[in-house]
């Protein structure tokens, strides 16, 4: 009796080991993807091509960190997720591919997005930050971001760490452009610093914090915001701010990638880019559905307004990619109190 | 033949300590010597850090000493539920207990009072790290303290010596203990991570070690710098782990000749009533509190299919897996160490005192740079984490499984052998039945370890397999209270239920055998 339990506890730990170790099938592709049609997305490509792909969930922080430091033994195929800025720092760490070119004509906003050099694809863009308040608030809607260092906002406006979230680099990017570039911008932070500004760890946690009264103003994402105020409270109002900045989605694809895979990649981006594929992401997404495609063949979801009625701006994703290190550095050290 | 195995066993322990912890702590470390990376940044967390863990030492090393003192001496309920309460606090995972507090606070009306202020801020994470820290402080005492004699009190008491030269020589005699205390506080609080991870975060609170895990896990990546910060922490553990040993020392010092440990009896009323109250207090602050406010956020609705469905088996396998593993590790040494092998027994001193100084997230920062290369291209694998696991929990498991292999009389194992008795019969129905208990004991504890850690985890986790304390932490940070308080009972209530399973699994095996007449 006390040879079969202990045998018999050995050989549980022996199958809980082999479930646990048991290696991925390493055929197909695997896709890191911050967005959250993705597995939607992975699931119709396997069934129309017949490649099967692993798509694995990540936020966006986690992705790029993990891109990072998997460096040259890359364990993904395809990276999928907001912002042509990221992609950047990822390209000049020598982490990309180069030579991508988008499989379908793009729209005057998408093609103002392409990098010279190939290094990633856009595949749609959501704004990097926009204005949700409550419909029933008393404080008045802002137009321009000049207005959130005013006194009427004094304590009351919450935005993401960028340094936790990873499309709110953009959206401190915009920021500092519309002030002047950077460094010039420094000071109307500095100045949103001083006017109570607060600061959150994600989307989620800057909603949740508008939610429940601990702010009047919450600076999000357009996707979690339309998604919050369309399908969480109807009593949340979205206020786009001139300008808004476009936060690109875009895919890239690790350096060294080739043959087979390299091909089976480029497969994905098309399906990803085609009608089809659109129609997938608008339909199967949650927050991540409301976004502006950038080619002619795909209309955005009705919820969000047409692009002629927004005050649009875009980043020069190279020279604010370069700098994304030095700029998150001293916003940790002079918003967020961390850091040296 | 028998010194042939030992030296098997001697260098299989060498190669893993040298692949496992040497060679990636030596490829972290030289890295900012290698780069040229000389910039000496975030030294406002480090000042911060460790203005908090001396403070909180401060606080936890008096009192852990005076909580060492009463459950050595003292018998009856407040005794006994005092310890349980030590052993609650040491056992609750941080990030859980501050999960709690945060759902407390998440609410907009208490956050806006002097409470919620104070709560988001030093004050909260003051807090939680005496919280944590008391355990610690009189986990160590209690060890002081029970080597220390029972004549000095038993003197004083036969010379009716006043009360104020009593309570002097008391406190000589707890000095010691206390200094032990303080110095372990301010490692423990130094090094840990889930508080920074969920509070430190919001508060925004500068804190080492989340500084380290900001540099490895999010953009722009800098694993000089982080390393830098690893110099320092590991530094800090190095000054206080030395203030330590030399309490130790001075402690032994002061007792002499044979001991006789102090008989326990039931304190006064008036000394029961006061440690009633402070075990009250921390019980609810460390246990009662937290876990009631994750009930009551785990009843109300999710909006969304609950994320993260697979974390907690997933995790419970990590740690059902990662504890047989630290386990055996940990046998293997002791096994080493009683052949009495001297050269291989100061390696194994020496690396068990430096992997006490090296937290799971310095480990983990370790094996991120160190196994992502041509040769051992482990990172981002299961296998990865797992031995990472291991190697932090080996300690633990080593020193939970000494006492009881220490105890294992040789000669029984001979005299079976002389006996003719089979090599498993000697294996299960001797050793096993005699270290089945204590085995267990650890058993439990390292899974629970491994199955709620999160450094380790949080560094090396495989993409699309996320632990539950990245899971929890994750949910934390997204104020997903509802569904991080439900991943946290789920994981509680897998946890109760493997050690359910494995106590009846003693009770079958460890029955006693009726002897069928010959």
């Amino acid at each position: 009796m006390r040879r079969l339990i202990a045998a018999g506890f050995g050989v549980s730990i022996i199958i809980i080991a082999a479930v646990l170790l048991w290696p991925a099938s390493t055929s197909g592709l695997v896709l890191y993807a911050a967005l959250d049609y993705a597995p939607a997305i992975g699931k119709a490509f396997a069934k129309k091509t017949g490649i099967p792909i692993r798509v694995i969930r990540l936020s966006t922080g986690a992705l790029l960190a993990r891109i990072t430091a998997e460096g040259d033994h890359p364990d993904w195929d395809i990276g999928w997720f907001d912002g042509a800025t990221a992609a950047v720092s990822l390209d000049r760490a020598g982490l990309l591919a180069h030579g991508l070119r988008p499989p379908v004509t793009l729209t005057a906003t998408g093609r103002s997005m392409l990098p010279s050099d190939g290094a990633y694809v856009p595949t749609g863009f959501t704004l990097a930050g926009v204005f949700v308040m409550r419909k029933s608030s008393t404080l008045p809607p802002p137009k321009t971001w000049n207005d959130l260092a005013t006194p009427p906002y004094r304590g009351v406006v919450g935005m993401n760490d960028p340094a936790i979230s990873g499309p709110t680099y953009p959206a401190l990017a915009g920021m500092l452009k519309t002030a002047g570039g950077w460094p010039q911008g420094k000071s109307f932070v500095t100045a949103l610093k001083a006017n109570g500004l607060q600061v959150f760890a994600k989307n989620d946690a800057t909603l949740a914090a508008l939610r429940s009264g601990t702010i009047k103003l919450a600076i999000v994402q357009s996707s979690a915001a339309v998604n919050a105020a369309r399908n969480s409270d109807h009593d949340l109002t979205v206020i786009y701010p001139r300008p808004a900045y476009v936060l690109p989605n875009v895919i890239v694809l690790p350096k060294g990638l080739h043959g087979r895979a390299l091909r089976e990649a480029k497969a994905f981006i098309a399906f990803a880019e085609s009608p089809a594929g659109q129609a997938i992401r608008k339909r199967e997404g949650e927050g991540d559905s409301y976004y502006w495609p950038v080619t002619a063949l795909s209309a955005p979801r009705r919820a969000l307004p047409p692009l002629t009625t927004l005050d649009l701006a875009t980043l020069d994703a190279a020279s604010w990619g370069a700098r994304e290190k030095d700029v998150l550095a001293w916003f940790a050290h002079a918003v967020d109190g961390a850091g040296s | 033949m028998r010194s042939g195995a030992a030296g098997l066993r001697a260098a299989i322990i060498a190669v893993l300590i040298a692949t496992f912890f040497v060679y990636p702590l030596v490829r972290l470390l030289v890295m900012p010597f290698l780069s040229g990376h000389g910039a000496a940044g975030d030294w406002p967390a480090f000042v911060v850090s460790l203005l908090l863990s001396v403070g909180t030492a401060i606080i936890a090393a008096p009192l852990g000493a005076l909580f060492a003192l009463f459950t050595t001496t003292a018998e009856g309920p407040v005794a006994r539920a005092a310890t349980l309460t030590l052993w609650g606090l040491f056992l609750t995972p941080s990030y859980m207990l501050t999960t709690g507090w945060m759902i407390i606070f998440s609410n907009h009306a208490l956050r806006a009072t002097l409470a919620g202020q104070a709560f988001f801020g030093v004050g909260g994470l003051m807090m939680l790290y005496v919280v944590k820290a008391l355990p610690f402080s009189a986990l160590v005492a209690r060890a002081t303290l029970a080597a220390a004699d029972s004549a000095p009190a038993e003197a004083a008491a036969i010379h009716g010596v006043p009360f104020i030269p009593r309570v002097r020589i008391g406190l000589r005699l707890l000095a010691p203990a206390m200094a032990v205390g303080f110095a372990i506080a301010v490692i423990e609080t130094m090094q840990e991570f889930g508080i920074p991870a969920t509070l430190g975060v919001t508060s925004h609170v500068p804190i080492l070690t989340y500084a380290i895990y900001q540099h490895l896990a999010e953009t722009p990546t800098d694993f000089a710098g982080a390393s830098i910060l690893c110099w320092r922490l590991i530094a800090v553990a190095a000054v206080f782990g030395g203030i330590a040993m030399a309490c130790r020392r001075q402690g032994a010092a002061i007792q002499n000749g044979r001991m006789r440990p102090p008989a326990r009896q039931r304190p006064a009323w008036r000394r029961e009533l006061v440690f009633a109250a402070l075990t009250c207090v921390f019980a609810l602050v460390g246990i009662v509190i937290p876990v009631v406010a994750l009930f009551a956020r785990a009843l109300q609705p999710l909006p969304v299919p609950m994320p993260h469905p697979g974390a907690v088996l997933r995790s419970l396998g990590f740690g059902m897996v990662g504890a047989t593993m630290s386990l055996g590790v940990a046998v293997l040494i002791l096994r080493l160490r009683a052949s009495r092998a001297r050269r291989i027994t100061a390696v194994l001193d020496v690396a068990l005192v430096a992997n006490m100084a090296v937290p799971g997230l310095v480990l983990g920062a370790s094996y991120i740079v160190a196994f992502n290369n041509d040769l051992l291209p482990l990172y981002g694998s299961r296998l990865l984490l797992l031995i990472g696991y291991t190697a932090g929990m080996a300690p633990l498991a080593l020193r939970m499984m000494q006492g009881a292999l220490d105890d294992l009389d040789p000669n029984l194992v001979a005299a079976a052998r002389l006996h003719g008795l089979p090599r498993l019969t000697r294996l299960v129905d001797i050793e096993g039945m005699l270290l089945i208990r204590p085995f267990t004991y650890a058993y439990l504890l390292v899974a629970a370890a491994i199955m709620f850690e999160l450094p380790v985890s949080e560094l090396l986790y495989p993409p699309g397999a996320t632990p539950l304390g990245v899971a929890i932490v994750t949910l934390d940070q997204m104020s997903d209270y509802a569904a991080s308080a439900r991943l946290a009972l789920f994981g509680l209530g897998a946890m109760a239920g493997l050690a359910l399973l494995l106590a009846a699994g003693v009770a079958l095996l460890a029955a006693p055998r009726r002897l069928r007449p010959a």
